[in-house]
């Protein structure tokens, strides 16, 4: 019985059939593919993308104080701070430098910062035209700050 | 050995010195015992309570280590639980009234507090009272106080005492508002050393010049040696983003406040960073080849005119023993004349290399009995001074001081000499060695020096005729002596040994026919037969015309004698190779810019006669070349052949032309027997009283008088407090 | 064949022989050397193989890897512990949760650090949900080399799913550094547990379909049954882990013989196969997905409550809310971000199961924050020592069949 049955199966092809049924079948619902970037998916809550420097209470400058935690954590050394001694002696952030480029996206700047000044956006979409653009200064990553914020709030109705 | 006890540290059994503290013994076990406020430099004291042990059958459930001496068959414990729980109830103590400092002190990542919290793993603090603060002190010269991060370990009051004896800070106040502070609270009015912000544990003393420069973990450490006077300490510059921002002690041993925070002229704004030619009465920016060629043609047709000695040549302190090395050679190869010399030869101490060769001077502190025969040593090598400070404070040895003024070493001193000249001092111990007669105070001297089986004498950097031979007898009363000569000028004694002198090869190896030959044969070209000008000849050769061109490396006459401008702009040409543009340089018809000594790699030969290593620090500023690169182009559009890659070729090439250096290792100092000079009747130093006479000095430190650099370091500059010139 | 590998001219006209007059027996007598790679799109990455044909029979099989070397266990000598975390996920980049892992557990046992049971659970149920993922690819790509082009775009489409789930719960798809020293970076988001007990509906009928589409057809059965055999004691003695080993019927799986994570509170069976060859290596692979299915299950039926990282303070990364009101939290922040933790003196030799075989760290310590030397065995470059046995003897194109088989990926066989 066993044998005959393989042996049907062997004449009529009937492993292939199977296969052809499920192909046809899925053929019929709808398709899984999204067409980026016309369709783009809804971003998770905590991916880890694009980094921005978060205003401090003031919203006058940024967060950053200069502690060198994420230039020390970061394994890509991707980030430079560049601090110095204010009119009233108060330590100043004069540059934030962040390279895109060297940057791996591992999120530990985050983790280190002890203020909560750099996060990030899940906003993965970093294509550019020049080297310029990946090259994050301080006060790009405000704007890009600003930029994220202001668009979660508006998304939320306010 | 019936002196030495029996220790056992956690199971591990050492022999120490009765005297020896447990920590010690620790150390000498191999087992690390963690402390805040011990350090070697100092003498126990005992305020932090970290360093806390557990000794077999004591009465006494935990002893603090630093404190406690040893006793023969004592069994110690380290690390118990119960030392664990009562070393962290400690820092939590002590945690209590911290600020949260850290993302804005610059200590954070090497702060034994922060590390020692760490290694314990502290949780979350049961206090939670309201912490203290203290009122940061800005408004001292040099050094912040960030009081509230204090710990009271004490270690900068001591060390400011016993290591420097200088007693500036000290604990004001009392109880929990205890805090450490200068008189009245003013601000600091020390020697500003920053021995104080090395040896702090925390953050609370601080640099101006490094604050917020950087953290502690991206600094890039580079070793290398101070340039500023002879004692050549070893130093650690710390760049980050490839510019220095700190100095540091490479042996962790010392630094003056010159050697700590005068780097900075290194990134002044006046530094050179082209060639400059002088067209039409201007010095304009030119490029290399035209001003190498410049003085190619201005060298060949004087050369050719007036034959090769109307040339001359003057070397430099501050150039490495590659540059003065090359440098005479050039001169004598190239050139074609021995008028090579250095003028910091006036500032060399009579019977230098001749007579009086310095010992070690981390030596000074073992010898019986110390006699200084300059006051201002401190001043001139600070290194010495603090050595002189230690062999009294921490060895317990006799300080005999010849002293016109009065400063730190007359507090330290058993006998002080008050004499306005060492001649006059010296011509009344010298009877009272003798004979035993003349008033109290020399008597006591002399008696002090007669009994000591060993004696350190500082001989002073300029001396007479008179008391040089007062000296020679004296040394001959002595027992064990050993001299150290100050020698203010850095690299002197490495310009001295490579023979930017106009009457020795290198090595102090006589100008005659003989080496000439030799030299010759090795160098490969023909050199000139009589011995050259001295400094003092050439420059009086110019009023008469015998020289009618000067190349000077690294040297600036005119700006301390103002009276030389006049003779050198008798010059048909002059060239000058320096960092800045010194008032020579804008005497100059060429002006050569040359790399600062923390932008370059070389060795130097400190006043100990030890090799050691110059690194470079920060790329060379601008277009400005290391001086040995600038002497080897010119030399090869010059015809000579000079072809090397870096110093160390040249360090070959000195290694097997100068037998002093030839197995001389790095860090080795050469033996003072292997010197041809050595015990000669003969004297290297020149003397005038009319030739450079310092004329800009500052009234009140010796320390920071002198010198292109150091009168343009910013941060020195705010510690002069008066600039007069004379 | 010189060493350089571009020997087909040499080893042709060297005989002064010229294609145009050799007889076609001549050219099949003729052995002949080709280079095959690296940039052929079936050696999965950049592996480069230099192939001896008798005809169209492979005679001798010479792997070059090294394409991909970025020198990894070097760098890793230059960066803390901590840090070397995102470095483990440019090994095998598919599966990058279980080299984080891998380095953790391996650092933990270093340091006898205690991991707490939820973080535990979490890196197992994230670890089962990686080797999902990576095993998808795989079968993807492997039944692409053969020819059945449909499987790949089905196993994307569940292993989407998969790095979905991932992004919630870490923030990346693929290089996650979600595993730190001592726990976790973060505790899963309230609704991940949901969508993956949806995930683990849905996975087994996807399973089905994959085996609708090749175990039973013709051709894929001819491609792979007898072919890349190893008998159990070749398998042991080339030093194979993983499917590759299991699918010569050795019951050897680090899970159960060394139970990591929380390996052994869950029960799951070793799927072994019997003949060896590249079929039997499939069933294994198949077989292990669903009882990686299994373990998930049991994981999120048994998540224990509780902390996600280790209390001792000396390991555990602060709390964000903690660091700038509390000095001892600052001063750990600090240590650890900015030099890690002193480590204790020694060696340590820790390996995991990961997707591709036995994954381990040997780590040598000097004492301070940075290893003073870190080795990785590596599966797949184990596997590619053991190709030519594989090989020899079979058609040129059975040559993709078992690279496809020994799963390999570039990253981690050059480092």
């Amino acid at each position: 019985m066993n044998k005959l049955t393989k042996a049907l199966r062997m004449v009529f092809m009937i492993e292939i059939v199977e296969g052809m049924t499920l192909t046809l079948k899925t053929m019929l619902k709808p398709a899984v593919t999204r067409q980026y970037p016309t369709f783009k998916r809804k971003s998770f809550a905590g991916s880890r993308g694009l980094h921005y420097m978060d205003r401090d209470d003031s919203g006058m400058k940024e967060r950053c104080i200069g502690c060198g935690l994420c230039e020390a954590v970061c394994p890509a050394k991707a980030i430079t701070v560049v601090t110095e001694k204010g009119p009233n002696q108060e330590k100043v952030v004069s540059a934030y430098e962040l390279d895109l480029l060297r940057c791996v996206f591992c999120g530990f700047c985050v983790d280190a910062c002890p203020v909560n000044a750099i996060k990030m956006t899940p906003n993965f979409e970093l294509a550019c035209y020049s080297r310029r653009d990946v090259f994050l200064t301080k006060d790009r990553l405000v704007a890009e700050g600003d930029k994220y914020l202001g668009k979660k709030k508006g998304g939320a109705g306010k | 050995m019936e002196n030495t006890v029996t220790v056992t540290i956690d199971g591990i059994t050492v022999k120490v010195k009765p005297t020896a503290t447990i920590l010690e013994a620790a150390k000498a076990a191999g087992v690390r015992i963690p402390v805040l406020c011990a350090d070697d430099k100092l003498h126990p004291y005992g305020s932090c309570r970290i360093c806390i042990v557990e000794i077999e059958k004591s009465p006494r459930k935990f002893t603090p280590s630093c404190t406690t001496p040893v006793t023969d068959n004592m069994s110690v414990k380290t690390m118990t639980p119960d030392l664990a729980e009562a070393r962290k109830r400690i820092l939590e103590l002590l945690l209590n009234n911290h600020p949260l400092d850290c993302p804005i002190c610059d200590k954070a990542g090497s702060c034994q507090l922060q590390d020692l919290v760490h290694e314990y793993g502290l949780g979350p603090s049961k206090f939670t009272e309201k912490k203290r603060t203290v009122a940061p002190s800005y408004h001292s010269n040099v050094i912040d106080r960030e009081v509230s991060r204090c710990v009271l370990c004490g270690k900068c009051v001591r060390v400011c005492r016993e290591q420097n004896a200088v007693g500036e800070l000290a604990f004001t106040r009392r109880g929990d508002k205890s805090k450490v502070s200068t008189d009245f609270d003013q601000p600091l009015d020390c020697e500003f050393c920053g021995e104080c912000v090395e040896i702090c544990p925390v953050g609370a003393l601080t640099t101006k010049q490094f604050k917020f420069k950087g953290r502690t973990w991206n600094l890039e450490r580079i070793q290398s040696v101070c340039n500023y006077c002879g004692c050549g300490c070893r130093t650690s510059f710390e760049t980050r983003l490839g510019r220095i921002v700190r100095v540091r002690s490479g042996a962790r041993n010392y630094l003056c406040s010159k050697g700590r925070f005068g780097w900075d002229a290194v990134h002044h704004q006046d530094r050179l960073t082209t060639p400059l030619v002088r067209v039409s009465g201007e010095l304009v920016p030119a490029t290399w080849d035209e001003a190498l060629a410049m003085v190619v043609t201005n060298l060949n047709v004087i050369k050719n005119k007036k034959g090769a000695d109307s040339i001359g040549g003057l070397g430099s302190v501050r150039t490495t023993n590659e540059e003065s090395y090359l440098f005479q050679k050039f001169m004598r190869t190239v050139v074609g004349t021995n008028n090579v010399d250095l003028l910091a030869r006036l500032k060399v101490p009579k019977g230098l290399n001749t007579v009086f060769f310095s010992g070690e001077l981390s030596k000074i502190s073992d010898h019986d009995a110390v006699l200084v025969l300059d006051g201002d040593v401190g001043e001139l090598n600070p290194l010495m001074g603090i050595e002189i400070v230690r062999a009294v404070n921490r060895n317990y040895k006799k300080l005999v001081l010849v002293n016109s003024g009065f400063n730190k070493f007359n507090r330290l001193a058993s006998v002080v000499l008050d004499y306005l000249a060492p001649e006059a001092a010296l011509a009344d111990l010298l009877p009272a060695m003798k004979s035993g007669k003349g008033g109290d105070r020399v008597v006591a001297a002399a008696a002090i020096l007669k009994e000591a089986a060993s004696v350190a004498v500082i001989i002073p950097g300029r001396t007479t005729d008179k008391e040089f031979s007062q000296i020679k007898e004296l040394l001959s009363l002595l027992k064990g002596v050993t001299t150290y000569p100050i020698v203010r000028r850095s690299n002197l004694q490495g310009a001295m040994d490579m023979g930017v002198l106009p009457d020795y090869y290198p090595g102090y190896q006589k100008v005659g026919s003989d080496t000439m030959n030799r030299f010759a044969g090795s160098w490969d070209a023909i050199l000139p037969e009589a011995p050259g000008l001295n400094a003092l000849e050439m420059l009086a050769g110019i009023k008469t015309g015998k020289v009618s061109a000067l190349y000077i490396m690294g040297d600036d006459p005119a700006g301390s004698d103002r009276g030389l401008k006049d003779i050198l702009n008798k010059l048909e040409f002059l060239v000058v190779q320096d960092i800045f543009l010194t008032e020579t340089a804008k005497l100059a018809d060429v002006v050569l810019p040359a790399c600062s000594w923390a932008e370059k790699y070389g060795t130097v030969t400190s006043l100990e006669r030890r090799l050691q290593q110059v690194s470079r620090a920060e790329e060379p500023l601008g277009e400005s070349k290391p001086d040995w690169d600038i002497i080897q182009t010119l030399a090869r559009k010059m015809g000579g052949p000079m072809h090397y890659g870096t110093p160390a070729d040249i360090l070959n090439e000195i290694r097997s032309m100068v037998p002093l250096y030839a197995d001389l290792a790095m860090g080795g100092i050469w033996a003072r027997e292997r010197s041809p000079l050595a015990g000669a009747d003969m004297d290297l130093s020149l003397w005038s009283d009319t030739v450079m006479k310092n004329e800009v000095i500052t009234a009140d430190r010796l320390l920071f008088s002198s010198g292109t650099m150091i009168g343009r370091s910013r941060e020195i500059s705010t510690l002069c407090r008066t600039k007069a010139e004379v | 064949m010189t060493d350089d590998g571009y020997s087909l001219t040499s080893s042709i006209y060297g005989e002064k022989m010229s294609l145009t007059n050799a007889t076609e027996k001549e050219i099949v007598q003729k052995e002949m050397t080709i280079n095959m790679g690296p940039q052929h799109p079936a050696t999965h990455g950049v592996l480069r193989l230099v192939v001896d044909l008798q005809g169209e029979t492979v005679v001798g099989i010479d792997p070059r890897p090294g394409y991909l070397h970025r020198g990894i266990e070097k760098w890793m000598e230059s960066r803390t512990y901590h840090q070397i975390i995102p470095i483990t996920d440019r090994l095998e980049y598919i599966t990058c949760m279980n080299n984080n892992l891998g380095w953790v557990v391996a650092v933990e046992k270093l340091a006898g650090i205690v991991v707490p049971e939820r973080a535990q659970f979490i890196r197992m149920l994230m670890a089962e949900l990686t080797r999902l993922s990576g095993h998808l690819v795989w079968l993807g790509t492997h039944a692409l080399d053969i020819g059945a082009m449909t499987v790949c775009m089905y196993t994307l489409r569940e292993r989407e799913l998969i790095l979905d789930l991932t992004e919630t719960v870490t923030g990346a798809r693929q290089t996650v550094s979600y595993v730190r020293i001592g726990g976790l970076r973060n505790d899963v988001p309230r609704d991940f547990l949901d969508k993956c007990r949806e995930f683990t509906e849905i996975f087994p009928k996807k399973l089905e379909d994959y085996d609708t589409l090749i175990r039973q057809n013709r051709i894929w059965l001819k491609r792979t049954k007898g072919i890349g055999k190893f008998s159990a004691e070749d398998a042991i003695n080339y030093g194979l882990t993983g499917a590759t080993l299991r699918g010569s019927g050795v019951n050897y799986d680090l899970r159960k013989v060394e139970p990591y994570a929380a390996y052994d509170k869950v029960e799951f069976d070793v799927p072994l196969g019997t003949e060896g060859d590249v079929y039997a290596r499939y069933i294994v692979r198949i077989n292990e997905m669903r009882q990686s299915v299994r373990i998930i299950k049991q994981c999120l039926d048994m998540l224990p409550e509780g902390p996600i990282m280790t209390a001792d303070p000396r390991y555990a990364v602060p709390d964000k809310a903690t660091v700038m009101t509390n000095m001892e939290a600052l001063a750990h922040q600090f240590v650890l971000m900015s030099k890690w933790v002193n480590m204790p003196k020694g060696e340590v030799y820790v390996a995991t199961e990961a997707p591709k075989g036995e994954l381990g760290f040997f780590i040598v310590s000097d004492g301070s924050g940075r290893p003073y030397r870190v080795k990785i065995r590596a599966p797949s470059f184990v596997h590619v020592g053991a190709l030519p046995k594989m090989v020899t003897g079979h058609m040129v194109s059975d040559v993709i069949a078992c690279i496809g088989t020994i799963d390999i990926v570039l990253g981690e066989c050059d480092r």
